[in-house]
């Protein structure tokens, strides 16, 4: 009896972990389907020329330029991404809109 | 609110008037990004040794530039590598690899060679050299060289060897051998490294006490100005090359200094690429000849626009306090066989599945082909044996040796023995018997949260605009470390750069660890903050 009891409660326990992973895969998914939007970044990178990379580094001697150049793009990467939210969410009511 | 946009504008106007300053100042010509003033004076120091009577910009980097071509010490890396293995060699090794043919044509073997060959010791500053040469059949001196280090005073055929190679060394012949025989001096038009003379077919005899008493002209009074030159044997049992003799060549190097010896192993170079020494300097420190000087110019770029001809001429001048490059040893490791160790076997926990145990043996590198049977066994009912669980295991067997996990008669749990049977060797078969029925399938459905879906978000968002902004832009540029920055000004009238250094030490050490953080921690808060009013202000306007 108390091995089906274990069992029975291992049961309950493992559906609960499969509806939990079936949410996190599902959120996953549209969270994928959507960066498939996006457009790709470019393969290609800029040409920094050997001194504007010499000056960068003096000025990093100086102050955090990586820092400041890392958050600035986060923030704009971010802000971008809540512009776009937005849209979807005002019309589901979910955040206030502009009207 | 106002606060927090003032902490985000204050960052940002900082941040736009550094990058402001950078894109004002890189439109400056920058000649010499290599920042350490004390390189360059080295440099000029080099040259201004060429002709300490009168620096030449032009004429005397030419001079260099050759010298630097010509001494192909960059190429010799692979052969100063093999010459030092020689100069490690015994005196039998070496008869070995020339019975073998495999000693290089050009090879610096020390005293090491031992009575077999030559003996020489270091020798203190104005003493003389004694060489020793064995009487081994076909051994022959067919050259002999003072290779001094300066010799801009130098005469005679030291001055037509200058003029012909462009290099700085002092190239004369020893004191005469008085106890050889069937030499002959030849006069040597394939002087790359300045042999005067060779003398050849030295066939009888040994060499006597020979004297020199320093880098200058026999007789004459040496300075230790010379201390540092160097004396060149070759030594050959036959031809080398369009030379005379079959076989090998051994070039003896020795020095006065025994610091001097160990210049030796690091530099030595094979016959035809000497590097030129330039321990010895004249004149003092030498003017920067700025960028209005062409040569210096494309000397600078050469060498700053190439990081490993950079460490390597660093090596040249001065290889004591500037890195040398490393050449990369010969792998000698050969392949390990793995061996199998036998193992006992594991102790199988309490209602195990026979598969989990399998699965820990196959964790220890097992990989034999493993039975499974249901176990038969009347257990009495009530009996541990009997309320386990399907697929438990009951029993193993290894080798013919069969430990059962629980008493058929009752049912009860048996002592693991002391000494378990061995799995002799990787492959060996298992069998196990496990509890009849059918095993419980939830053991297959994962009993964990699996995050791995969200956790993989990040790394597609960051190949996707606009969350792979930052990446990408953070690819594009630098490391961001910092470097002290050096301004340097041309004189327009043609005199020396002025280099300015902005370092500070107090900063570096005392000051940045600190306020880099603070404005980092700044820059983050007024960010977030930015980030918040956009966001959560559209609500509060509408709300």
């Amino acid at each position: 009896m108390s091995w089906l009891a274990h069992n029975l409660t291992h049961l309950f326990e493992v559906a609960l972990i499969w509806v939990a992973n079936q949410l996190i895969q599902s959120l996953a998914d549209l969270a994928n389907t959507a960066l498939t939007l996006l457009p790709s970044m470019p393969s290609w990178t800029l040409s920094i020329p050997s001194q504007v990379a010499t000056w960068y580094n003096y000025g990093a001697y100086w102050f955090p330029v990586g820092w400041l150049i890392t958050n600035l793009t986060i923030l704009l990467a971010v802000w971008l991404a809540w512009l776009v939210a937005a849209i979807p969410l005002r019309w589901a009511k979910a955040v206030p809109g502009d009207d | 609110m106002r606060w927090r946009v003032l902490l985000f504008v204050v960052a940002s106007v900082t941040g736009v008037l550094c990058f402001f300053a950078v894109g004002v100042e890189s439109a400056k010509a920058v000649t010499d990004p290599v920042a350490d003033p004390a390189y360059w004076s080295q440099i000029w120091d080099r040259v201004g040794a060429l002709n300490p009577s009168g620096f030449n910009p032009t004429a005397d980097w030419t001079t260099l530039e050759n010298t630097w071509a010509a001494d192909g010490y960059l190429a010799d890396a692979a052969s100063a590598a093999a010459a030092k293995v020689a100069i490690d060699a015994s005196a039998a090794e070496v008869t070995a690899m020339e019975a073998a043919g495999s000693l290089p044509a050009e090879l610096a073997i020390d005293a090491g060679i031992g009575a077999a060959g030559i003996a020489v010791a270091p020798l203190a500053v104005g003493a003389g050299v004694t060489l020793l040469v064995g009487t081994g059949t076909g051994r022959r001196i067919i050259r002999s060289v003072w290779d001094g280090l300066f010799s801009a005073g130098g005469s005679g055929s030291d001055g037509s060897s200058f003029a012909t190679t462009g290099r700085v060394i002092w190239s004369w012949q020893t004191g005469m051998p008085s106890a050889f025989s069937g030499y002959t001096p030849v006069p040597t038009t394939q002087n790359a490294w300045l042999a005067n003379y060779e003398y050849q077919s030295l066939t009888t005899g040994a060499l006597g006490s020979s004297s020199q008493a320093g880098d200058c002209d026999v007789g004459a009074t040496c300075s230790t100005a010379y201390a540092q030159s160097k004396f060149h044997l070759i030594v050959t049992a036959g031809t080398h090359a369009a030379r005379q003799g079959t076989g090998t060549v051994a070039v003896l190097s020795t020095y006065r200094l025994p610091s001097e010896i160990n210049r030796a192993v690091k530099g030595v170079e094979a016959y035809g690429s000497q590097v030129p020494d330039w321990t010895t300097t004249s004149g003092g420190a030498q003017t920067d000849p700025g960028s209005s000087s062409a040569k210096a110019t494309n000397v600078r770029n050469a060498i700053t626009s190439n990081p490993v001809l950079h460490q390597q001429y660093n090596c040249k001048l001065d290889p004591t306090d500037y890195t040398c490059p490393v050449v990369a040893p010969t792998p000698t490791t050969t392949p390990v066989t793995p061996v199998w160790i036998p193992i006992y076997l594991p102790v199988p926990l309490p209602g195990e599945l026979y598969e989990n145990y399998l699965d820990r043996l196959r964790s220890r590198t097992w990989l034999g082909i493993a039975t499974a049977v249901d176990d038969t066994t009347a257990y009495p009912a009530g009996s541990p044996a009997a309320l386990l669980a399907p697929g438990s295991l009951t029993s193993i067997t290894v080798g013919g040796t069969t430990v059962a996990l629980y008493s058929p008669s009752t049912g009860q749990p048996i002592m693991w023995p002391n000494t378990p049977p061995q799995l002799a060797t990787q492959t060996a078969p298992v069998a196990v018997k496990k509890k009849a029925g059918i095993e419980n399938p939830v053991q297959t459905v994962p009993d964990v949260v699996n995050w791995s879906p969200l956790e993989a978000i990040p790394l597609t968002a960051s190949t996707k605009f606009p969350f792979g902004l930052p990446g990408w832009l953070q690819s594009n540029f630098p490391s961001s470390s910092g470097t002290c920055p050096t301004l340097d000004i041309t004189d327009p009238a043609g005199g020396s750069d002025h280099h300015i250094s902005f370092c500070s030490t107090a900063w570096e050490t005392t000051f940045r660890p600190w306020v880099f953080p603070l404005m980092e921690s700044l820059i983050t808060v007024a960010a977030a903050a930015f980030l918040a009013s956009k966001v959560l202000g559209s609500r509060a306007s509408t709300s």
